[in-house]
């Protein structure tokens, strides 16, 4: 028997190895950002969940739990997936509360407006994302029941291999490594992006509209899952751009709502309560960017703590990563600012107060008064050379001076600056990675890094221009 | 169920190990069983054509055991004549029925209509082939019938080979079959090299023929914005397809067989290593070309008869070796254009040994033997247009694009990454390409499989090329929601 001993030895072995290829391969929503709001939710402590919103990508777009945790504390998650349709909902309703109690279940009924997924992308991403479990297997047949495309190939979603193992293709650094904040974040899509949006266009409700059985039992056994678990239903719909008889399908949910002591907030109504402003809150007509979800968050704070009572978490054990998340946002945000900063003088004092940044400062030339800024952090601009500012300290690295050789310097375990000067303006003096960060002119170039979020935020030069070509421009 | 399908991932293993652990008295009747699922996966009432053709033939071998030897000639002649009507009703039926009409079409008769609305029974013209030698076998004395039932209905079933092959020679499996419900053949040796050649199969046939088969289609399917470039690449990646595919199919059938302890015919011998057209059909789908060879070529006179006649001898078994791979003209005309280089090979012969020798050629010149090899390869390759294109109105245009327009270009402005590889995706065609011509340069200098080469090397170095099989297979192969996996190309002849 011994010499059959390698037989399962080996059979081990590739399963392990196959284990951890299929880790690299596994669905990850790649056109969403790699964000998972399944392996966000798994990652949270059990029953630390107060408020959860549900729904598609009008949620993670429009729902922003760290503006909810920074206002009053509330520890609110958004269990979001793009097109998630009614099915969909049922099954993520049902694993929420598989380890979490959340006090009130927002859904959005956006699903109402669509039978069929138009996208196979979405298919994908509904059927994937979902952990294979009792809930997963129920939801692949209600999914097979309605689309043939599903049934036809149903043991490659059961199995995934044959759907994922052409993922090949798009491997990045993000399928080996799972970054920020997949292990921390809160299922919103952070987006500051404005576009004007198209405002929907409203009939006046007269109360008549009435719902079809199939969404009225949706919406019931909503009510009732919510119910048996302790949990509040309340309904939603975020605002987008309204077809042909959407409207009145949000109509008809006001009124069952009503019926049925269910709190509805239809935000295309509401826009101008809240003060949504089609030109600032909104990345495209149907999804708000960070402006909106703000209004969204400060209108729904209000109506939440109506329905049911929301403590405040903030300092207590357990919560931590909501702190986490928060921090993740404000990074986000003062990186956003920053990346779009042109003056340095108010560049400067925005990569003085921020956190986890790494930043390489090039002099070279001649640097004129408007470079007195950069005495805040403590270079003199007159002193040309190479200076690293991290976390708040600055050294000065490197000389220019063309015997100083080469500076390796690792901005995190991803990437890494490499210094030289080769003379003023020579490509390839400062180099982040594979982009070139070097001085073009006169002046001085920074190359910021955030070794929180583990990317580059900018890299922006602040030319000099010298007295004698000023006059060139008259 | 094919080979490369999630089922049989599944029924595989499930035949497999309980095959390991039951009686030696049990284990025919299960694998019988088992073969008779494998079939019936595809259509359940194509079963009972199996089962006539195994009844049949063995009602026959017993039959011809005993009767004289005129009496015997009339077994056999009935035997090979309900063979070949089934298989000339099943495969032939919709060809001879088009040919009619396009005849009657002529002289404006009305076209004939089929009654029947038939679907190629999988493998019929395997299993009619291997009974029917096995009837030859017999009356000529080679062999004594088969008594047990059960035994002789798992040799012409067996799954692993039952829908593309080999064709077994009942004088080789038979005994074998026999010797399954008397003692454990299985071995761990014979499982790991078994394993080895089902890992080797499924990467020829999903990394490389599957993924050549996508520009090859793509290039087959518009040949109309097709030139001279395209067109030999599409040649060119055909003959590597049909290789792979069904080397591909042969060595998971082997490696299947083999690790339930059965032997079975190597089919390819790497034949684009042969140096002539002779020698490359002694190296292409052995198992069919010795059958035709014995069983067609030979009865009809072999070279026993006149060198005219054995010409006509070779035309005659390669035209019929074509309309065996399918009911359309293109395939007959592919055998006849390889029955016409044998033909030309031998008349030409003389001259070509006077101008070698004229040119004073090296003949023990890797050059020279290279360059055999090339025209081998450039001439098998010409005649599997005829073979792909489906009718010979699209071969003849295939070759007259190939030769009227002239695109040298195409090969430097990218245009070849646009017929559906992009250059990630050549890529990784190109590197299975090289570990193909690495394992076939073992094959002919080893002259050993890879699974028994496998076998003979370290453990670990074993375990990390079955890892790294499994691995290209699982994340290289052309299978899932989005492709049209393409069936095994053989299956349907």
């Amino acid at each position: 028997m011994k010499k059959y001993l390698a037989i399962p030895i080996f059979c081990l072995i590739a399963v392990l190895w196959l284990g951890r290829v299929y880790d690299v391969l596994r669905w990850k929503d790649t056109h969403g950002d790699y964000l998972s709001s399944i392996t966000q939710l798994d990652s949270l402590p059990d029953n630390s969940v107060d408020a959860a919103f549900v729904g598609s990508s009008h949620v993670y777009a429009g729902i922003y739990p760290s503006y909810f945790w920074e206002d009053r504390g509330i520890s609110a998650f958004n269990t979001a997936i793009s097109g998630m349709d009614r099915d969909s909902a049922i099954h993520y309703v049902k694993y929420l509360f598989e380890h979490q109690s959340p006090r009130v279940v927002v859904v959005d009924v956006f699903c109402l407006t669509y039978e069929k997924h138009a996208q196979q992308g979405n298919i994908y991403r509904n059927l994937l994302s979902f952990p294979l479990s009792k809930d997963g297997l129920a939801q692949l047949d209600a999914y097979a029941a309605k689309d043939e495309s599903v049934s036809e190939n149903k043991p490659d979603y059961l199995t995934r291999w044959p759907i994922i193992h052409t993922r090949y293709r798009e491997l990045t650094r993000r399928d080996f490594v799972s970054d920020a904040p997949n292990h921390f974040g809160k299922g919103e899509y952070l987006n500051w992006e404005s576009r004007t949006a198209d405002k929907a266009v409203l009939t006046e409700a007269d109360g008549n509209a009435q719902l079809s059985a199939d969404h009225e039992a949706w919406l019931k056994e909503l009510k009732e899952l919510c119910e048996a678990h302790g949990s509040t239903l309340a309904l939603m719909a975020l605002p987008f751009d309204t077809y042909e008889g959407d409207q009145e399908k949000m109509d008809a949910t006001a009124v069952w709502a009503e019926a049925n002591g269910v709190a509805f907030w239809n935000f295309n109504r509401l826009a101008e309560k809240i003060g949504l402003d089609y030109e600032t809150d909104f990345f495209d007509s149907s999804h708000l960017n960070a402006l909106g979800a703000k209004k969204a968050a400060l209108f729904l704070e209000d109506e939440l703590s109506a329905v049911c009572e929301l403590p405040d978490h903030r300092g207590e054990a357990g919560y931590e990563s909501w702190d986490l998340d928060l921090h993740y946002f404000t990074q986000r945000e003062n990186d956003d600012v920053l990346a779009q900063t042109t003056e340095l003088s108010e560049f400067v004092p925005l990569l003085a107060g921020g956190q986890d940044l790494c930043a390489v400062i090039s002099i070279e030339g001649e640097c004129g008064e408007e470079f007195e800024a950069l005495r805040s952090l403590g270079i003199d601009p007159s002193d040309s050379g190479k200076w690293l500012w991290r976390n708040g300290s600055l050294s000065k690295v490197m000389e220019n001076d063309p015997n100083a050789g080469e500076l390796m310097i690792d901005a995190d375990g991803f990437s890494t600056f490499r210094l030289r000067y080769l003379g003023d303006f020579a490509p390839g003096n400062v180099m982040l990675d594979r982009s070139d960060c070097s001085n073009t002119t006169d002046g001085c170039r920074i190359a910021v890094y955030d070794s929180f979020l583990h990317r580059v935020v900018t890299i922006r030069e602040f030319k000099y221009e010298k007295e004698e070509f000023k006059y060139f421009k008259f | 169920m094919l080979f490369n399908s999630l089922p049989f991932l599944i029924f595989f293993p499930a035949v497999l190990l309980p095959y390991f652990i039951m009686p030696a008295k049990l284990r025919q009747f299960w694998l019988l069983g088992a073969s008779y699922f494998f079939y019936m996966c595809w259509n359940p009432a194509y079963v009972l054509l199996i089962l006539f053709s195994t009844v049949a033939t063995y009602a026959a071998g017993l039959l011809m055991q005993k009767g004289d030897k005129k009496r015997k000639k009339a077994i056999l002649a009935t035997v090979i004549i309900m063979n070949l009507a089934l298989l000339f009703f099943f495969k032939y039926w919709d060809f001879a029925l088009a040919n009619l009409n396009r005849v009657l079409g002529l002289i404006h008769v009305q076209a004939v209509k089929s009654p029947f609305s038939l679907l190629l029974p999988v493998g019929i013209s395997f299993y009619t082939f291997q009974s029917l030698g096995y009837a030859i076998d017999i009356y000529r004395g080679k062999l004594t019938a088969e008594k047990n039932f059960i035994s002789y209905a798992l040799f012409v079933s067996f799954f692993p080979q039952l829908v593309a092959g080999p064709i077994e020679r009942s004088s080789d499996l038979l005994p074998q079959i026999r010797e399954v419900g008397k003692k454990r053949l299985w071995t761990r040796e014979g499982i790991v090299s078994g394993f080895g050649m089902m890992l080797w199969g499924y990467f020829m046939k999903m990394c490389i023929a599957d993924r050549v088969s996508i520009p090859v289609d793509a290039i087959f399917a518009n040949l109309h914005a097709c030139g001279t470039v395209e067109t030999v690449a599409a040649a060119a990646g055909f003959s590597i397809q049909i290789y792979a595919d069904f080397a591909g199919y042969s060595a998971i059938a082997i490696g299947a067989a083999r690790m339930m302890g059965v032997g079975l015919t190597e089919n390819f011998n790497t034949p684009y290593f042969a140096e002539s057209i002779s020698d490359f059909w002694h190296r292409w789908h052995v198992s069919l070309s010795s059958w035709f060879r014995d069983y067609v070529y030979i009865p009809l006179g072999g070279n026993r008869k006149g060198r005219l006649r054995k010409y006509l001898n070779l035309m005659i078994t390669f035209l019929v070796s074509g309309l065996w791979h399918g009911s359309s003209w293109s395939y007959v005309l592919w055998g006849g254009i390889h029955g016409f280089y044998l033909v030309m090979g031998e008349v030409l012969k003389p001259l070509r040994e006077r101008i070698l020798k004229l040119c004073n050629v090296d003949r023990e010149a890797f050059s020279f033997h290279f360059g055999r090899r090339l025209i081998t390869c450039l001439l098998a390759g010409f005649a599997w247009i005829f073979f792909r294109a489906h009718s010979i109105k699209t071969a003849v245009y295939f070759v007259k694009r190939m030769f009227t327009h002239y695109n040298p270009w195409a090969l430097f402005d990218e245009s070849m990454f646009r017929w559906g590889l992009d250059r990630r995706e050549m890529g990784i065609l190109f590197f299975c390409l090289l570990i193909l011509l690495a394992v076939s340069i073992l094959r002919q200098v080893k002259k050993t499989d890879i699974g028994s080469f496998l076998l003979k090397q370290n453990l670990y170095f074993r375990w990390a090329v079955f890892l790294l099989l499994i691995t290209a297979v699982l994340v290289w192969g052309e299978y899932g929601v989005d492709f049209d996996s393409a069936q095994f190309i053989y299956f349907n002849f």
